[in-house]
């Protein structure tokens, strides 16, 4: 009982436990100089509101998911779910008609509230690969001068947002492009709808402001979707984003079919993989292009997902087993090309501009980068945040 | 000398066929010239894939009440007017309209196209199928549309364009500069759009034109030349001369009225002056062109011939006609230190209160369509390719050409009109549809027990189900599963073994789910509330123009396996015998709770709710982080003395 009592210590240093708030609140779109738009987001200076601070719910619960199902106001509706093997809260809101009754554009976000420490500091991705960090109202090139304290501090996610402390990391992921930002210390907002009733002058000619119609009846475009949140100790954080990002971006295909169960099996297998039944690519590389070209070769991507530095364990060199990989086939020829594949990249590298840069501390440590692919073994090395390209034929 | 044998032989040219028009009056020959301002007249149009109207319209020119653009105009007349005159430059970028127009050329036209191309007259710039947007995009969709061009350019001309061209994007990413930049090849990435405040900083410290390391991971290794614009895309002002434009012309016959040519050599310096004066090296480039320009490019080129003519015969400065991989080479050999920039230029405003931030968010359910078909796409192409494509009842082709037109900076940004974006949709359900018809048919190949059993499979052996986001889907929830079963094959994209949770609509609470090997899996039932319901009656009607009457009660949640790139079939069926057989579990509803909080969460992760609020409270992880954990357990054992290696197997199982 004394070492069971000691692991169960030691499993508490390993456990994150933090407080949060969760609401859905609107910017008003500004007017006066400068419109909300299409573009341009310009909130009217005010402080956002609430959408609703009652919120009625029921919880459903079972073996493989809990469910909370939250009313925020009669226009947004959402759903928590808690699976049981996985690590993240799935969010799925539905949010609009968002009224416009009152003559006012909206801008809905929705707020997560953490007491974490965070020194306004935030993470965003660039373009659902690398992660930048982001500090509040300022800029790395030149003294910001803050003039919009909201807008001018959001951007553009495609993976997600995390912020982190000296404990934990709280990440937020995304399943489509979303403005994003932590406008205070231990907050993350996500921008999930708008709706506008001025153009902003930037040449679209039309409020934002879309409708769905049945005949001639049009109302506000209702908006459904998905976030995940997941929390995680200091520096396990990024496992979660990059396997679960991977996961939203690639999610099962699903195909029905109605047949009597024994003609089924008569006729069709029930299982198979292209692989060899005991491989499977490393933690640490996602397979992005697989495409039959019309000349009849094979693009081949692969990706490593780990930045340099981001994992203790995944950002380091990842080998990939072309042979395993294509267990069914063999490949007769490789040839490795730039990333969209119009030239050599032996070629390509020789092509290659130096330039003096200012302040430059002479030799860098040169990134670590796979080898180039030896035909017969046919084994892909990459290094951290690398993508190689090749053209196959089988 | 050589100009004055051009002058001559033009003559001679004009006097025997009296019709050609060649327009070597102007010695417009000129190359760099050390120590002097050296201009480069950068040629381009820049044509959106679609904003105001749609590519088509755009394409052929209709609509013009809206715009009056037609890039059909500009390419016939930049391909006469590059004829006119062998020194003569431009460049395009946008291959959606390029191919457009290229497939509805005789050979006699792509014949002479291919000589402007290989006589570097006419040049591929950023080469993709559009001009992607650097906020709203994924990075394997930035990868997608740019091989289409690149490879169309490769197979069509045997060429690798050299440079960036991302002039209207509004802002700029980083993933943008080092991997669709340098990992392309590209040596440099040009651009408009940067921060008012950014841009005021560095036309003094002359630092609009940089090398930029996006990539913290790989540095130098994977950096580019960047070009930010003083100004705009458009040409210093006084210098555009579309055809419909108000210009002062040089006018240079001495036998008309109003001769004017030293007052625009003088204006013409002192734009140059003022762009060199914010610029290093003596390198600067005029973008000679502006939103669909070009549309008679005559007027664009005769006005540039004379004005190199008569600068370079000034002699202050010199003028030539350049592109963006040449004014580049130049900066290169130029022996200048260049400042170093680091990660983006994000987020862009052009003014106080003007932040393009909007657009981050704009159209978000255009957004997921384009994001959904995205992973829908890179599947398709699997799964084609794992059938073998020669045989092939449909293609994925169409749904390629559909998502690289919607990368562009107006598409997926959510920045077009209405009707645009209801076009780029519409593009897209045709690709999706055509991507169905593979994934259905690949699916019934590589499974099919028969060796005989084509690739053309008919693809209606299988359905799938778009609208599961509202609800909708017709085979799990119309299906009489009293004398057939509802076959589900799944497929798995990536390359790790999956386990994940399905869930469908059905109406009966008492059915059997089975795995591949015949044994029963977990499942639950959620009952389908109103909200879902309410929404999925309105949409339904508006997406299909119809209304169903009967309604799904439950959703069947239950959990699958998958393995790598490939698949695995779930048989659900109905139980025989009532209630006890069927392997579900009907999940309860608990609206009263005497607790303050409420838990919730089946797994190591749990969440507390306010049962007075309804509000989130907690969160926590209960999982040991693997990675620390075993670096501490490690750490402890090194301390101990104890034998590490021991553990070594067990990292990752903790």
């Amino acid at each position: 009982p004394k070492n069971l009592y000691n692991w169960y210590l030691l499993m508490k240093i390993f456990q994150v436990d933090i407080p949060i708030q969760q609401s859905y609140l609107w910017y008003a779109s500004g007017d006066q100089d400068q419109a909300s738009g299409a573009y341009i987001f310009r909130p009217n200076g005010s402080p956002p509101s609430i959408v609703s601070r009652s919120v009625p719910y029921k919880v459903v619960q079972g073996p493989l998911v809990h469910e909370v199902h939250q009313k925020f106001g009669s226009w947004i509706y959402q759903v928590t779910r808690l699976y049981r093997d996985k690590e993240h809260a799935e969010v799925e809101y539905t949010i609009g008609p968002i009224p416009t009754d009152d003559g006012v554009g909206k801008e809905v976000i929705t707020q997560m509230r953490t007491t974490m420490v965070t020194n306004k500091e935030f993470y965003t991705d660039s373009n659902g690969r690398d992660f930048l960090k982001r500090v509040r109202d300022h800029r790395e090139d030149w003294h910001l001068e803050v003039n919009q304290p909201v807008a001018g501090n959001y951007y553009p996610l495609n993976l997600g947002v995390y912020i982190k402390d000296k404990q934990s990391e709280f990440s937020v992921l995304v399943d489509r492009a979303t403005g994003g930002s932590s406008i205070r210390d231990g907050e993350v907002e996500l921008m999930l709808h708008r709706r506008m009733l001025d153009d902003d002058g930037r040449g679209v000619g039309e409020a934002l402001d879309e409708q769905v119609c049945i005949e001639d009846e049009c109302q506000g475009l209702i908006v459904r979707g998905n976030y995940y949140m997941g929390i995680h100790k200091l520096g396990d954080g990024s496992r979660w984003r990059r396997s679960t990002g991977q996961e939203i971006y690639s999610p099962l295909l699903l195909a029905f079919a109605n047949e009597n169960l024994g003609n089924w099996k008569l006729s069709y297998l029930s299982k198979g993989t292209m692989m060899d039944p005991n491989y499977s690519l490393p933690p640490n590389v996602a397979l992005i292009t697989l495409e039959e070209l019309d000349d009849g070769s094979v693009l081949l991507r692969l990706a490593h997902l780990y930045e340099h530095g981001e994992d203790v364990q995944y950002s380091t060199l990842a080998k990939v087993e072309l042979k395993r990989m294509f267990a069914s086939k063999k490949i007769k020829e490789l040839k490795e090309v730039s990333l969209s594949a119009n030239q050599d990249k032996s070629n390509m590298k020789k092509k290659k501009k130096t330039w003096k840069v200012e302040g430059d501390k002479g030799q860098q440590q040169p990134p670590l980068r796979g080898r180039p692919v030896h035909s017969f073994h046919l084994l892909v090395e990459l290094g951290p945040m690398e993508i190689r390209t090749f053209l196959l034929k089988f | 000398m050589k100009a004055v044998s051009v002058y001559l032989s033009a003559l001679l040219l004009l006097c025997l066929h009296g019709t050609v028009v060649i327009s070597a009056k102007y010695n417009t020959g000129a190359g760099v010239v050390p120590g002097k301002i050296n201009v480069h007249l950068v040629p381009h149009s820049h044509d959106d894939v679609g904003w105001l109207k749609t590519v088509d319209q755009y394409y052929v020119g209709s609509n013009r009440s809206i715009q009056e653009a037609c890039v059909e105009n500009v390419l016939d007349s930049v391909v006469m007017s590059l004829q006119r005159d062998s020194n003569r430059k431009f460049m395009f970028a946008e291959m959606a309209f390029f191919h457009r127009w290229w497939v509805e050329q005789s050979e006699e036209t792509q014949a002479q196209v291919r000589k402007l191309v290989d006589a570097g007259q006419l040049e591929f710039i950023n080469g993709g199928w559009c001009m992607h947007d650097e906020a709203a995009t994924h990075y394997i969709d930035m990868i997608d549309q740019t091989t289409l061009g690149h490879l169309f350019i490769k197979k069509t001309f045997n060429k690798v364009p050299r440079a960036g061209w991302q002039i209207d994007p509004f802002g700029h990413s980083a993933v943008q500069a080092y991997l669709l930049g340098a990992e392309l090849g590209f040596e440099s990435v040009h651009f408009a759009r940067i921060d008012y405040q950014d841009r005021v900083k560095r036309k003094v410290h002359k630092s609009l034109e940089v090398v930029w390391r996006g990539s913290k991971t790989f540095g130098s290794s994977a950096q580019i030349f960047a070009n930010a614009f003083p100004v705009h895309y458009s040409p210093p002002v006084g210098f555009h001369f579309e055809v419909d434009e108000e210009y002062d012309h040089i006018q240079d016959d001495p036998l008309l009225f109003d001769y004017y040519v030293e007052g625009r050599v003088e204006d013409f310096i002192a734009a140059a002056v003022a762009q060199a004066n914010v610029t290093r090296t003596n390198h600067i480039m005029w973008t000679m062109g502006d939103d669909f320009q070009y549309q008679y490019a005559e007027s664009w080129f005769k006005q540039m011939d004379k004005l190199i003519h008569y600068v370079n015969k000034d002699g202050r400065v010199n003028a030539l006609y350049s592109t963006p991989s040449l004014y580049t080479d130049a900066k290169n050999t130029a022996n200048q230190s260049w400042p170093l920039k680091t990660d983006d230029y994000f987020p862009y405003a052009d003014g106080e209160n003007a932040y393009w931030t909007g657009y981050f968010t704009s159209r978000p359910a255009f957004k997921r369509y384009v994001r959904m078909l995205s992973g829908y796409y890179l599947a398709a192409r699997q799964l084609e390719f794992l059938a073998g494509k020669k045989t092939t009842v449909s293609y994925t082709s169409a749904l390629g050409d559909a998502l690289g037109i919607a990368q562009h900076h107006d598409a997926v940004s959510g920045t077009a009109k209405q009707h645009t974006t209801n076009d780029y949709a519409k593009r897209l359900a045709i690709g999706a549809s055509k991507a169905e018809a593979v994934i259905s048919s690949s699916l019934a190949f590589l499974a099919s027990k028969k060796p005989g059993v084509h690739r053309s499979t008919p693809a209606s052996v299988f359905s799938q189900c778009h609208l599961l986001n509202i609800s909708y889907c017709p085979p799990t929830e119309e299906n009489n599963l009293q004398a057939k079963s509802l076959v589900l094959v799944l497929y798995n994209p990536l390359g790790w073994n999956r386990a994940d949770i399905i869930r469908i609509p059905v109406n009966d609470p008492n059915l059997v789910v089975k795995d591949s090997m015949g044994n029963k899996v977990d499942a639950q039932y959620v009952e389908v509330d109103d909200v879902r319901m309410n929404l999925r009656e309105l949409y339904v009607k508006a997406y299909l123009g119809f209304s169903r009457k009967r309604v799904p009660k439950y959703w069947l949640l239950f959990q699958v396996s998958v393995p790598p790139l490939g698949w695995t079939t779930y048989f659900i069926s109905r139980a025989s015998g009532k209630g006890k057989s069927a392997n579900g579990f009907v999940s309860s509803h608990s609206m009263i709770q005497k607790n303050k909080t409420i838990e919730i969460g089946p797994g190591n992760l749990k969440m507390s709710f306010s049962s007075e609020s309804g509000q989130l409270e907690r969160m926590s992880n209960s999982r040991t982080g693997v990675s620390k954990f075993s670096m501490f357990i490690r750490d402890v054992m090194l301390v101990a003395q104890l034998a590490p290696h021991r553990w070594k197997h067990e990292r990752g199982g903790c």
